[in-house]
């Protein structure tokens, strides 16, 4: 086994199929917003001819996403079918969701490796996706949360793919710390590590907290000064609230 | 940590780490950090290579700060 070993390399696939999807989702959940909107601001009549403005961005995005996504399938099963044919007693199954190729258990050494390697993507799975869950809570635009899974995706296949690596490089240390003063400084670092993570998250929030009261602040100020212009004007203040997480958003109509 | 005699028998025999390690069916990483004390085998693989290397397991392998030949 080596590095070229597609079973080795297979995590550096997934990575590259996460940042091709990075690319595909900015188009596709600008174009799912636009259809909920029944494409308004897309279609617009000029001079009796209607006039279509696409959105450039996120139509490149659809469109590179696309042809990035069929050239990595290809490449894909191309890979695939040249590792089995030199591989026959290592088969790897493109479309699994039992025994996923990336997981190598060759032998009694390599099985340990990757339950390391796995133990290390349970424990970053563990700290972040609570993490994951409280961003949820706040009304970030869904490309956020597409992007911050797939780069969670990005990290899971990076924490395997160096493990193995570092069996193939002949720098793995398989020794388990031992006695009790060993054991004690992990207990040590893993507290550390836990108040750490604790702290980003209560940073985290209070900093939202901050930057929404701030906005409420400017956006309520910026309302009042439009309000009184539109009275003066003698149209009528119409306020509107989407929901709990939206500002009040504020027009001004004729008073027809 | 597992202290061995794979390398130096291993050379004796005139086996390369590729050709252990295909005898026993291991990866000849894994021999390489056997050799080193990095890893210890299980029992079944420490038993299959003393036997491809002619000698009896408790020669081939012994815990560190106890004397190879006790």
């Amino acid at each position: 086994m080596n590095k070229s070993d597609f079973r080795v390399q297979m995590p550096l696939w997934n990575i590259v199929l996460c940042m091709i999807l990075l690319i595909w989702f900015y188009g596709i959940v600008h174009y799912v917003d636009l259809m909920f909107d029944d494409f308004e601001g897309v279609f617009s009549i000029v001079e009796n001819e209607v006039v279509v403005q696409w959105p450039v961005p996120a139509t490149i995005s659809i469109i590179i996403g696309v042809i990035l996504i069929i050239v990595f399938f290809i490449a894909y099963s191309i890979k695939i079918k040249q590792h089995n044919k030199l591989n026959p007693s290592h088969r790897v199954n493109g479309v699994t969701l039992i025994n996923p190729g990336e997981l190598i258990d060759d032998d009694e050494m390599l099985r340990q490796v990757t339950q390391n390697a796995t133990k290390k993507v349970y424990v970053f799975f563990t700290s972040v996706l609570p993490l994951l869950v409280f961003l949820f809570a706040f009304p970030f635009n869904r490309y956020v949360f597409i992007v911050l899974i797939l780069l969670i995706m990005v990290i899971h296949n990076l924490l395997l793919y160096l493990e193995i690596n570092k069996y193939l490089d002949g720098s793995y240390n398989s020794h388990q710390p031992i006695s009790n003063e060993e054991k004690k400084q992990k207990r040590l670092k893993m507290n550390r590590t836990l108040k750490m993570i604790i702290s980003s998250i209560v940073i985290i929030a209070i900093t939202f907290a901050v930057i929404r009261l701030i906005q409420i602040n400017s956006n309520h100020k910026s309302i009042m000064i439009k309000a009184e212009q539109c009275m003066d004007e003698g149209k009528v203040v119409v306020m509107e609230n989407d929901g709990f997480f939206s500002l009040t958003k504020f027009s001004c109509i004729n008073n027809e | 940590m597992l202290c061995n005699r794979v390398k130096e028998l291993r050379a004796r025999h005139g086996f390369s780490q590729t050709d252990i390690a295909q005898r026993v069916g291991v990866t000849r990483q894994t021999i390489g950090f056997i050799e080193k004390g990095e890893f210890s085998p299980s029992i079944a693989l420490s038993l299959r290579i003393a036997k491809h290397l002619h000698i009896p397991v408790d020669e081939l392998f012994w815990l560190e700060g106890e004397d190879e030949n006790e």
